[in-house]
C-alpha cells in the first residue's frame, strides 16, 4: 500500500521533527544556562599542567556574591579531565591564587581593572556576564541575543594566559580580539 | 569602543541576508510550543548535563516564568497566550476573550460587547476590572469598560491573564468578580517589521504596521499604527443597525533593561486613538414627548502615557514604581464626558524572611472629568474630581516547605466615592505532590459607586399626557449610594494528569450585600412621572463551578475543553434583580483543537456553547469558529478565518423589546489576513 506507507513516513517525519525541535527549544532559567555553559567551558578548556598546585582538584571561584541562584552548586564534586571540581566564593583579590576558573559577578565590575592586573601571567580562565567584559581583557563574556545566551570569547586574552578552548566550543561562540595584557 | 553583540542589528536585516532565518524563527516558535506542551519544569532539568549546543539553543525563560508563577497562584487564573490569541482568529481583544474559560463574552452589536465573569453580565459590567500594561481602563463614570476602544496590535500582546474571583486585595476597587490583565510584549521581543491587512465581509478592512528597533544605548523600541473599519450588523427585526465603526490608533513602547549599576529596567509607553461608531437608539424627545429611533453617533478618543521603573534587588525582591496619565473622551447622545486621570503606584516585593514573604504596595489616583449636558442628561456637578489613596500588604507564609502555604493580605483604601474600604483575603494552598495543587480562599471585595449613580440624571423615555404635557421617566442620582460588597468563598484543584494533560477546576460561592438596584425615588425631577434611583437594596448569592481540561494529544495537536456552571439568586425590591439574574448564561463551554498539519500549515477549530439569556429572550446558541493559517514563505503568512459558521444570524446580548438600543444579530464573519514580517 504505497499510500499508507507515504502517510506513515510523513507522520513519522512529523513526529520526529517535532521531537527534534522539542530537544532544541528548551526553556531554561538564565542562570541555569550560564551555569551549564560555565561547566562546559571548564570541560573543553585545556589548562597548562604546571598551574595546578593540587593536581587532583580544579577550582572554580566566584568573585563576589554567587549570582547563580543555586544552579552552579551542583558542579562541586563533579570531575572534569580526572580532576574534582571545587567551588569557592571569594571577595578578595588576593584569594585568586588557587583559582583555575574565575567567574566575576557583574556587581564587581568596578574592581575588574584591578583584578585583571592581578591576573597577569596567571593561567586563569576568566568569565563574566557584564557588558564589554571581553573588550576589557576578560576571556568569556555571556550576553543576550533575543532570548538566547551568546558568548563573546577574547582569543588574545585566552592565548596570553596560555589557555586553549577546544574547537567544539569555539565553533559556537563569537571570537573577538584585543584588550589583553600588553 | 566597538559594540560586541549583534543585538543592535534587528534580526530582520539578518533575515534579508539569510532567507532561512525567518524559517528558523518559525521553527523556534514551534519548538517553544512543543516544549511547553511537555510541561517540563526548568527546575527539573540538570543544565550541567546538557551539551553546549543545547545550552546555546535554549530559550531564556523570562516572561513564561511569570506565567508559571501565575499558574501556581492560589486563585482561579487562566493565561491566554499570544499563541492562543493568534490561533483564535480573533481581530479584537473582546473576541479573543471568548477563549477564556468562565468568561462570558457576548457581542451586543458591531462595536459593543458585554463581558463578565461569574455572572452580572451587562454592556458595562461593573464588577470586572480590566488593565492594559498596568493601566486601569475601567471607566468610573459608568462603572465599566468601553471595549470598543481597548485595542492594540494583537501580535504584540504577550498574554492576557484572567483572574476569576475577587482581586480586591491586590488590584483594589471593582475587582469584584474578576480581573483581566492585558500584557504587551517588551520592545525587545517585537523587533523588525510586522505588517498585516485583513479584509472580509464584516471586518471590511484592518491594517496594521509595527516596527521595532533598538537605541544605541541598548534600549529597544517599537511603534505601531492600526486602522480598523468594521461593517454594520443586521437589526434583529431586519434592516441595517447602523453600528459600523472606524478606528485609528497609534502608539509606542520603549524598554531599557539593565541600566545603571543596579540593572534597573525602565519602560515608557503610550497610545492614542480616535474612534467613530454608532448604533440605533430610541431617543426621548422632550419637546414633543416621542421616542423615535435615531442614529446615535459615538465619538471616542483617548491618549495615555505610562512609565514603569523596576529595580531587582535579588531574585525574589524588587521594587516597581509606575505612573501614568490617561485622557479619555466620549461623546454620544446619552452623555458626553472628558476624563483625565493620573495614577501613581509603587510595589515592593521583600525578600523572604524565615517563613514570611511580604509584598507591600501603595497607590494614589487623581481623576477629574467634565460632563457636557446632552438632551438626555443633567447632573449635579458638571466637573468632578475623585481621589483614591490605598495601600496593601500581603504575606505569603510557608507553613510547610513545598507543600503548605498561606497567603494573607488586605487592601486599605480611602476614596471619594465611598470613603474607607478594607478588602482582605486569605488563601491557603496545598501541594500534595508535584502534580497536584489544592487551594481555598475567602476574600472581600467592593464595587464603588459610579459617578453616574451618584451624580447624573438620565431621561430614559418621554411621553405626552393630556393635561400634563410632556412627561419623562428618569433615572436619578443617589449621592448617598454605598459600595456593593462581596464576600467570596472559593475552592480550586489543579492537576497534571499526565505529562501532556492537565485539569483545572474551581468552585465558588459568592455572597453579595448592598447591590445597587434602581428603585422608585420620591426625588422626581420636574415633569417626571417616574424616577428611579440606585439604592443598596439587593442582596444575593451566586455559586458555580468552572472546569477545564487541556491535552497535548500529539506533538502537533492540542485539544482543550472547558465548561462553567452558574446559579444566581438575588433578593431585591423590584423586578430588576430578576432581570440581572437572567443576563448571564447558566452554562457555557467551549471545545478547541489546535492542529499543526505541517510546520507551515495550522488548522484551528473552536466550538462554543452558550445557554439562553431569558432576560433578553436570547436563545441558547452554538458557535463555530475556524482558522486555517499558512506560512507560504518565510516572511509571509496567510490566514483564512470563519467565525460563527454554519449558524443563522442570532443575537448574543440584545433584547427585541429593548427600549433604548436597537437589538442586533451577530452574523457570520469570514475574512482573509495577510501578514508579513521582515
Amino acid at each position: 500500500m504505497p499510500f499508507l506507507r507515504r502517510v506513515s513516513v510523513f507522520l513519522a517525519a512529523l513526529l520526529l521533527g517535532a521531537q527534534v525541535h522539542a530537544a532544541d527549544g528548551l526553556q531554561l532559567q538564565e542562570q541555569q544556562i550560564k551555569a551549564g555553559l560555565l561547566y562546559n567551558f571548564l570541560k573543553y578548556t585545556n589548562f597548562p599542567a604546571p598551574n595546578f598546585t593540587n593536581p587532583g582538584t580544579i577550582t572554580v571561584c566566584v568573585f563576589g556574591d554567587d549570582p547563580f541562584s543555586g544552579n552552579l552548586q551542583p558542579i562541586a564534586g563533579r570531575t572534569v579531565n580526572q580532576r574534582e571540581i571545587a567551588l569557592r566564593t571569594i571577595h578578595d583579590i588576593d584569594a585568586i591564587a588557587n583559582c583555575q576558573l574565575l567567574f566575576v559577578n557583574k556587581d564587581e565590575k568596578s574592581r575588574w581593572p584591578q583584578l585583571h592586573a592581578a591576573l597577569a601571567g596567571k593561567n586563569v580562565l576568566t568569565v563574566s556576564d557584564f557588558e564589554f567584559f571581553a573588550a576589557q581583557g576578560g576571556m568569556i563574556e555571556f550576553g543576550h541575543v533575543d532570548n538566547h545566551i551568546r558568548v563573546n570569547l577574547n582569543m588574545d586574552a585566552l592565548t596570553a594566559a596560555g589557555l586553549r578552548v577546544e574547537d567544539r566550543l569555539l565553533r559556537l561562540v563569537t571570537v573577538v580580539h584585543g584588550g589583553s595584557h600588553e | 569602543m566597538m559594540f560586541l553583540y549583534p543585538s543592535t542589528t534587528p534580526y530582520s536585516r539578518d533575515c534579508a541576508i539569510n532567507r532561512y532565518c525567518a524559517k528558523f524563527f518559525l521553527l523556534l516558535r514551534i519548538s517553544i510550543i512543543v516544549c511547553a506542551a511537555h510541561a517540563v519544569h526548568a527546575e527539573d532539568i540538570d543544565s550541567l548535563a546538557l551539551s553546549p549546543e543545547q545550552l546555546f539553543n535554549a530559550t531564556v525563560m523570562s516572561v513564561s516564568k511569570t506565567a508559571e508563577k501565575v499558574m501556581d497562584a492560589p486563585a482561579a487564573v487562566y493565561v491566554l497566550t499570544n499563541e492562543d490569541i493568534m490561533r483564535s482568529g480573533a481581530t479584537s481583544i473582546p473576541e479573543a476573550l471568548r477563549l477564556v474559560p468562565g468568561v462570558q463574552v457576548a457581542q451586543v452589536n458591531s462595536n459593543g460587547w458585554a463581558i463578565s465573569v461569574r455572572g452580572f453580565n451587562s454592556d458595562l459590567s461593573n464588577k470586572l476590572l480590566v488593565l492594559i500594561d498596568g493601566r486601569e481602563v475601567y471607566d468610573p463614570l459608568f462603572s465599566g469598560v468601553y471595549w470598543d476602544v481597548q485595542d492594540t496590535v494583537l501580535e504584540d500582546i504577550d498574554r492576557i491573564e484572567v483572574v476569576r474571583g475577587p482581586g480586591g486585595t491586590l488590584w483594589g476597587d471593582n475587582a469584584v468578580n474578576g480581573v483581566i490583565n492585558i500584557i504587551t510584549k517588551k520592545a525587545t521581543e517585537t523587533q523588525g517589521n510586522l505588517a498585516s491587512i485583513v479584509a472580509g465581509n464584516h471586518e471590511k478592512a484592518i491594517g496594521e504596521e509595527r516596527y521595532g528597533g533598538t537605541f544605541d544605548d541598548g534600549g529597544a523600541w517599537r511603534a505601531y499604527g492600526k486602522f480598523t473599519d468594521r461593517g454594520d450588523n443586521h437589526a434583529l427585526h431586519g434592516g441595517n443597525s447602523h453600528d459600523s465603526w472606524q478606528q485609528g490608533r497609534g502608539g509606542f513602547r520603549a524598554d531599557w533593561d539593565k541600566i545603571g549599576t543596579h540593572d534597573d529596567s525602565f519602560t515608557l509607553q503610550g497610545d492614542t486613538y480616535s474612534s467613530a461608531s454608532g448604533q440605533m437608539r430610541f431617543e426621548p424627545i422632550l419637546t414633543n414627548g416621542t421616542n423615535p429611533l435615531v442614529k446615535e453617533y459615538i465619538d471616542a478618543r483617548g491618549t495615555n502615557l505610562l512609565g514603569r521603573w523596576k529595580r531587582e534587588f535579588s531574585d525574589d525582591s524588587n521594587l516597581t514604581v509606575q505612573s501614568y496619565v490617561d485622557y479619555v473622551y466620549r461623546d454620544q447622545l446619552l452623555i458626553k464626558d472628558a476624563r483625565t486621570s493620573a495614577d501613581f503606584d509603587a510595589q515592593y516585593e521583600a525578600p523572604r524572611v524565615g517563613a514570611h514573604k511580604f509584598t507591600v504596595g501603595a497607590r494614589y489616583r487623581y481623576s477629574e472629568d467634565e460632563l457636557t449636558a446632552t438632551p438626555d442628561s443633567t447632573f449635579l456637578e458638571n466637573r468632578a474630581h475623585d481621589q483614591i489613596a490605598n495601600t496593601f500588604v500581603q504575606d505569603k507564609i510557608t507553613l510547610d516547605p513545598k507543600t503548605w502555604f498561606l497567603t494573607l493580605g488586605s487592601k486599605f483604601e480611602e476614596n471619594s466615592y465611598s470613603g474607607f474600604e478594607i478588602q482582605p483575603s486569605a488563601r491557603l494552598q496545598w501541594h500534595p505532590d508535584e502534580q497536584q495543587m489544592v487551594w481555598a480562599a475567602v476574600s472581600r471585595a467592593v464595587r464603588t459607586p459610579s459617578r453616574l449613580e451618584q451624580d447624573v440624571r438620565l431621561v430614559q423615555a418621554t411621553g405626552f399626557i393630556g393635561g400634563l404635557g410632556v412627561v419623562t421617566v428618569d433615572t436619578v442620582p443617589n449621592p448617598n449610594l454605598y459600595s456593593e460588597e462581596l464576600v467570596a468563598y472559593e475552592l480550586g484543584y489543579r492537576r497534571e494528569l499526565t505529562p501532556t494533560a492537565s485539569l483545572d477546576v474551581a468552585a465558588f460561592y459568592n455572597d453579595y450585600y448592598k447591590l445597587a438596584t434602581y428603585t422608585v425615588s420620591s426625588q422626581r425631577p420636574f415633569g417626571s412621572i417616574l424616577a428611579l434611583a440606585p439604592t443598596n437594596s439587593t442582596t444575593g448569592e451566586t455559586h458555580g463551578v468552572e472546569a477545564m481540561l487541556d491535552w497535548r494529544a500529539l506533538d502537533n495537536l492540542r485539544l482543550s475543553a472547558s465548561g462553567s456552571l452558574l446559579t444566581m439568586k438575588l433578593n431585591g425590591p423590584t423586578a430588576v434583580p430578576n432581570q440581572t439574574e437572567n443576563q448571564s448564561p447558566t452554562f457555557q463551554g467551549n471545545l478547541r483543537a489546535e492542529w499543526d498539519i505541517t510546520k507551515d500549515v495550522a488548522f484551528d477549530t473552536m466550538l462554543y456553547r452558550v445557554n439562553a439569556l431569558p432576560a433578553f429572550q436570547v436563545p441558547s446558541y452554538t458557535r463555530l469558529d475556524m482558522r486555517l493559517g499558512w506560512r507560504f514563505a518565510p516572511d509571509w503568512q496567510f490566514d483564512l478565518v470563519g467565525q460563527n459558521l454554519f449558524n443563522p444570524e442570532h443575537p448574543e446580548f440584545t433584547s427585541p423589546t429593548d427600549g433604548h438600543v436597537l437589538a442586533t444579530d451577530i452574523g457570520t464573519s469570514i475574512y482573509g489576513k495577510l501578514t508579513c514580517r521582515f
